[in-house]
């Protein structure tokens, strides 16, 4: 769909056009032009088509519908509170945390269309406000990236479930996938103090730390940063006869020295979490209304499951202008899912890591969310060290990991992947 | 004091009855949802009447207040999903000139049947342009960018008016064929 030949002489002439006739030079176009000729039949449709007027009687049922006890400003003020609580209360289920501070702190001028602003009277209210539907309420982006997060969801259950087998786990011992760097105490730093603890704790069966205690340690001030750390370290849990089951006495040594604390296993790798960019949560009000506006269609072209027409519109939306790291990254992770479907698969990888690349807090759903997808099409692809670098990836930053993807895990390492 | 804003407003909103009917039936294609939509519009108007006294272009407002209402209205109700259209069959069907095209009523029912495939931006759009608001016009109410705009109509009409041939020519080969509706 690239002709655009007629669309400026439709865009200024609806109703003269399909009344008059085409004129010569765009008549003989249309007649080799698919798309321009399905642009006049359909212009020429809706200018057939004219509505008449109102029926006589809809002014006095409109009038007969108002609400009649109070003054109009008497019930908007009255909705307020209430309106403030639901947005603020759907605002915060939804994520957008940004937008649910400033109503909740009290500030109730939610953004204002711009060209309402234009009319000369200071908004107060966001056009928003004119949806009966509370829900659409919600941040258009966050819906989206709701709607890609459950497909995708689905998508792994049903791969990484394969990595069940028949409901039991493959066997395996359990490896360390996270070793968190501990904070050195200011208090040893200060005095010039060295030393280490040996922290003892059990490999629980979803890959956690519980029942941290200190086995043994050279000086006390060192040991409640041992504690905290060790319980942040995230390992692949024991699988024995098909179950994953708990391994306790689990002993790690951490050593402080000064200026670098040092953890007691030096080839394991250190957890992320430096580095990346910055992406600021701080997102323009506007910026963001727009990023909403146009991701708008977009999320209806998903819902209706048409993937040809999303990429035209983000297209659209990265030429139109600039926006945050994180916006980007929303818009990367839908081309990403987009190409997927579509089977290409080279472009659904450089678009989600490019995702994952803009997120620089590796705590963030959207750091972790592709990286499953990304292992999953490396492996499909036979790159088993890419698959299991996404993986592993994956598991050292997501929460709620589900025990298939630890054995998709070990299946990588059997097919030669190892750590680095 | 209600009756009193209840006259304020119904002067206010009479001029723009048929405005906003126009519209509607054209989002909706009959009557009563049109109307429906309308009465929806003015509730919320009037709700707003300080507002609605005090802006300038009552008609581009109220508009706006239509079509959000519209989206959000048609967001929530259930949609079959898009029917995709294979290009290569349109490519290989026989070759179709506007001028030859199905006209006057015939169009006007494959248009309705296409209708519902669009998206509800689309139909907004197509809705709005067809009853001669221009493109600065169209910007204002739907807060779109000119570009966008103008991108988005002509993909609205080039997608209606495949759908409208792509229905004509099903119809055409169950004819041919023998087959029923």
């Amino acid at each position: 769909m690239n002709c655009t030949e007629v669309a400026s002489v439709l865009d200024e002439s609806p109703v003269e056009l399909s009344s008059n006739g085409l004129p010569r030079a765009i008549a003989a176009h249309v007649e080799d032009c698919r798309d321009c000729a399905a642009a006049v039949i359909a212009q020429r449709g809706m200018a057939a088509d004219a509505p008449g007027f109102a029926s006589d009687d809809l002014l006095d049922r409109i009038l007969g519908a108002l609400p009649g006890d109070s003054s109009a400003t008497q019930r908007a003020a009255k909705r307020r509170p209430r309106r403030l609580a639901i947005v603020g209360g759907i605002l915060v289920l939804g994520g957008a945390v940004y937008a649910a501070i400033r109503v909740l702190s009290g500030d109730a001028d939610l953004p204002f269309g711009e060209s309402m602003v234009s009319q000369g009277r200071e908004a107060t209210e966001s056009e928003d406000d004119y949806s009966t539907d509370e829900s659409s309420e919600q941040n258009v982006a966050e819906s989206l990236m709701a709607f890609v997060d459950a497909a995708e969801a689905e998508d792994q259950r049903a791969f990484t479930d394969t990595w069940l087998g028949s409901g039991s786990l493959p066997d395996g011992e359990y490896f360390s996938l996270l070793k968190v760097a501990p904070r050195y105490p200011d208090e040893a730093a200060a005095a010039g103090l060295e030393g280490a603890a040996v922290v003892e704790f059990t490999v629980t069966e979803t890959g956690d730390v519980a029942d941290v205690t200190i086995a043994e340690s050279t000086h006390a001030l060192f040991e409640q940063p041992s504690i905290d750390a060790a319980r942040r370290f995230k390992y692949k849990p024991r699988v024995a006869n098909g179950s994953a089951e708990p391994v306790p006495g689990v002993r790690n040594r951490i050593a402080f020295v000064l200026h670098n604390a040092q953890l007691a296993d030096e080839n394991e790798p250190e957890s992320a979490g430096t580095g990346g960019t910055e992406d600021s949560d701080s997102v323009d009000e506007q910026s963001q209304q727009a990023f909403d506006a146009l991701l708008m269609p977009i999320l209806e072209c998903l819902q209706a499951g048409n993937l040809q027409c999303i990429e035209l519109g983000l297209d659209e939306m990265l030429a139109i202008r600039e926006w945050t790291p994180i916006q980007v990254a929303q818009v990367s992770r839908i081309y990403g899912f987009v190409h997927h479907r579509q089977g290409n698969y080279e472009r659904a990888i450089e678009a989600y890591e490019r995702a994952v690349g803009l997120i620089g807090d590796v705590s963030q759903h959207y750091y972790t969310a592709p990286l499953m997808t990304i292992a999953r099409i490396h492996y499909e692809r036979g790159r088993y060290q890419q698959a299991f670098d996404a993986a592993v990836e994956y598991l050292k930053h997501a929460s709620n990991v589900s025990a298939g993807a630890y054995g998709f895990v070990d299946e990588l390492r059997r097919l030669g992947a190892v750590p680095r | 004091m209600a009756q009193d804003e209840k006259n304020r407003f119904a002067a206010l909103i009479e001029p723009q009855l048929d405005t906003l009917y126009r519209a509607a039936y054209r989002l909706y294609r009959n009557r009563a949802d049109a109307e429906d939509l309308v009465q929806d519009v003015c509730l919320k108007a009037f709700d707003r009447l300080e507002q609605l006294e005090s802006v300038k272009s009552k008609r581009a407002w109220l508009l706006r207040i239509e079509y959000n209402v519209f989206i959000d209205q048609s967001r929530r109700q259930s949609r079959a999903p898009l029917e995709s259209l294979d290009e290569d069959s349109l490519a290989t069907g026989p070759s179709w000139s506007p001028e030859s095209m199905i006209e006057g009523e015939q169009l006007i029912i494959r248009l309705a049947d296409a209708w519902p495939q669009l998206m509800s931006e689309q139909q907004a759009l197509l809705a709005l342009h067809s009853e001669g608001y221009k493109l600065a016009e169209l910007t204002e109410i739907t807060g779109l960018p000119l570009g966008a705009l103008k991108a988005r109509l002509h993909r609205a009409r080039v997608r209606l008016g495949k759908l409208v041939h792509d229905i004509e020519q099903r119809q055409r080969f169950a004819a041919v064929s023998g087959e029923s509706k």
